[in-house]
């Protein structure tokens, strides 16, 4: 059997720490609800920057579109193979 | 060794990639982002140039790193030019969603016309995903150059929907032409552990840089066409 060949650009550095898919799609559902977190100061901020619309209602049009983006993430959970890692 | 051999045959989405170009990388990328959009807002150009750090990322790392780069990129930008980009962090993911599958998972980027359909399909997706917010929290203006077009179309008779859609697919198409193929060519100047497993355009470096070139006067074309379309 052939050793790993550490020259190979193929073949990414080892040592040290390293992450995969399953790092990836962590970070990406956190960077969601980080989002989520900051869509009230958000939807306050907009209303106050452009004087138009209702604090409620882009807070509830931005929840709406951010829902299918967290559905996204759990269908991506679900079928990410993470057997090999 | 055993344990060594299958670590060397996994496919790229599996493999496991040293934290450190992680942790350089994506900073990177939203700080290219953000100047993008920063130059963008100054000098008020018919295209967005904040997504090309994300096309980098999630091509390079995977899709959902580039939404992580999508959301720095946009919550670093309303910190800095305030929060009416904030919503359009949905559209940096689409679009990192959108590359980074569609590389990876679909092979879209083993060709050229492939990749060249795959940056139409993130312009698309993009779009789709602006037009609601656009019109829903902002009323089809948020002081962008496409407003001028939104205008045009407006003139033209279309209903508000139609008319942001219209503009912003065409500034979108721009953009993600430019962005797509500036991001190919900076994908490699990378180090070549990044890419190497990755399914994108097998040809000369030259070669490369001849196809990055050519995607990349395409989106002007389009910026062009849709500013002489619209008489913006």
């Amino acid at each position: 059997m052939a050793e790993l060949d550490r020259t190979d650009p193929e073949v990414p550095e080892t040592t040290g720490r390293t992450v995969g898919a399953k790092e990836g799609l962590g970070m990406g559902v956190i960077a969601l609800g980080f989002l989520a977190l900051i869509l009230p100061w958000a939807s306050n901020a907009i209303v106050d920057a452009t004087k138009q619309g209702d604090v409620y209602s882009i807070l509830t049009g931005s929840v709406l579109e951010l829902g299918v983006f967290i559905i996204a993430a759990g269908v991506a959970v679900i079928f990410t193979n993470f057997d090999s890692e | 060794m055993a344990a060594v051999a299958p670590a060397a045959r996994r496919t790229r989405y599996q493999q496991r990639i040293p934290l450190t170009y992680v942790v350089t990388l994506v900073p990177v990328a939203a700080a290219l982002n953000i100047v993008g959009g920063y130059i963008d807002n100054l000098l008020h150009l018919p295209i967005f140039m904040d997504m090309i750090g994300t096309a980098v990322v999630a091509i390079t790392l995977g899709p959902w790193w580039g939404a992580l780069v999508g959301v720095i990129t946009n919550t670093g930008s309303a910190f800095l030019s305030g929060p009416v980009g904030l919503p359009f962090a949905l559209c940096n993911v689409v679009g990192a969603l959108v590359w980074g599958y569609g590389v990876r998972s679909f092979g879209m980027g083993r060709t050229f016309p492939r990749f060249f359909v795959l940056n139409l399909i993130v312009a698309f997706m993009v779009s789709l995903t602006a037009v609601p917010i656009y019109v829903f929290l902002f009323g089809g203006a948020t002081g962008h150059f496409s407003d001028l077009m939104t205008a045009a179309f407006l003139a033209m008779g279309q209903n508000l929907f139609v008319s942001v859609f219209s503009s912003n697919i065409l500034v979108s198409l721009a953009d993600k032409l430019i962005a797509g193929f500036v991001a190919l060519a900076i994908i490699d100047a990378l180090p070549p552990a990044l890419s190497s497993g990755i399914d994108l355009i097998k040809a000369a470096r030259s070669q490369r840089y001849m196809y990055a070139a050519i995607g990349v006067v395409a989106g002007i074309a389009v910026v062009l066409v849709s500013l002489a379309v619209t008489g913006s």
